[in-house]
């Protein structure tokens, strides 16, 4: 279901066959709870049919109040209303979402002689309150492929700092259970993106 | 919208009062035809329809009663437009007097029923 902020001009391309050829065409969309009520339309966009599907453009402002908005598109030919439609998806107005971004390196920890784990600090970049979650994966070098270890999340107050992982989540051996040299990897994924780092011996 | 005869007595065209040859499919029409039939008296029918050829009646008035005056008279043709769409029908009227064909027309403009269809859309 898109999801767009109040009031944002967004562009509906739509494609459009009316038959036959030639004909003086119209298209509008527009938004509402129903048919008949338009809380925003793209007024009448012309066009000339062609026989066949044509990507027809329709400029419209979204609604500045937050709901979900059924989308409707009724088609004309010679003033002549021919078609009339109704998405399959509605289309939701929220007043936004929090934005976050990473604002240290992932550092690495020394917990105790077997193991280590990973931090990052992410902060709120936006006015909005918001829960960040984030993925965290590693890689053994023995094993050569990357896991999804942990999904650590945290609710941010707008410009609000705080550290994802610990001990208890992301975690890695370091001396080896396995006997091996204990080069990891890791990496954190989510809203504020990917974030990476390579492991290094102790 | 002119008419050309096909066959019979008559002008080479007449006139039928007709805004816009485009119709919405299953639209109900009324066309207004001028009818000169002589001498007047004549218990006369008339028939508007659409049709490919004149052969196939896609949408017909059915006929149309009325009496001759000898000198043109409007009349009425209350017509329901075909449903399929996209296609520009040829429109003909055909006129009778106490039962015989005297006449028939065909519109120099056909009508045209637009159809139209819309897919996914994309939000930019």
């Amino acid at each position: 279901m898109p999801q767009f902020q109040p009031n944002v001009i967004k562009m509906a391309a739509v494609p459009i066959k009316v038959s036959p050829s030639g004909l003086s065409s119209e298209a509008e969309v527009f938004l509402g709870p129903n048919e008949l009520t338009k809380v925003a339309t793209s007024g009448m966009v012309p066009f000339i049919s062609t026989g066949a599907q044509q990507l027809v453009h329709l400029p419209i402002s979204m609604p500045s109040a937050e709901g979900t908005y059924h989308v409707f598109i009724d088609v004309y030919a010679g003033g002549i209303l021919i078609a009339t439609y109704q998405a399959i998806e509605d289309v939701v107005i929220t007043a936004g979402v929090a934005e976050f971004a990473y604002v240290s390196g992932i550092v690495r920890h020394y917990a105790d002689r077997r193991t280590d784990y990973f931090t990052v600090a992410v902060q709120n970049i936006s006015s909005l309150a918001g829960t960040c979650t984030l993925e965290f994966w590693r890689l053994a070098k023995y094993t050569g492929e990357w896991q999804l270890w942990a999904t650590i999340s945290h609710t941010l107050q707008p410009g609000e700092v705080k550290t994802f992982g610990d001990i208890s989540t992301t975690w890695v051996w370091t001396t080896g259970g396995y006997g091996y040299p204990d080069h990891w990897y890791a990496k954190f994924v989510g809203p504020p993106g990917e974030i990476s780092m390579d492991g290094w011996p102790r | 919208m002119e008419f050309k005869k096909l066959k019979g007595q008559g002008p080479e065209r007449i006139n039928v009062e007709m805004i816009d040859p485009v119709m919405g499919p299953g639209e109900v029409r009324v066309a207004i035809a001028p009818i000169t039939v002589s001498p007047s008296g004549l218990d006369c029918n008339a028939e508007l329809f659409l049709g490919p050829n004149e052969l196939t009646k896609v949408a017909t008035s059915g006929l149309v009663a009325f009496t001759s005056t000898g000198v043109a008279q409007s009349v009425r043709f209350p017509i329901t437009m075909p449903t399929v769409g996209g296609v520009a029908y040829h429109v003909f009227i055909d006129v009778y007097a106490n039962g015989y064909l005297i006449i028939s027309y065909v519109a120099t403009e056909d009508v045209i029923i637009p159809s139209a269809t819309v897919g996914p859309i994309t939000w930019e």
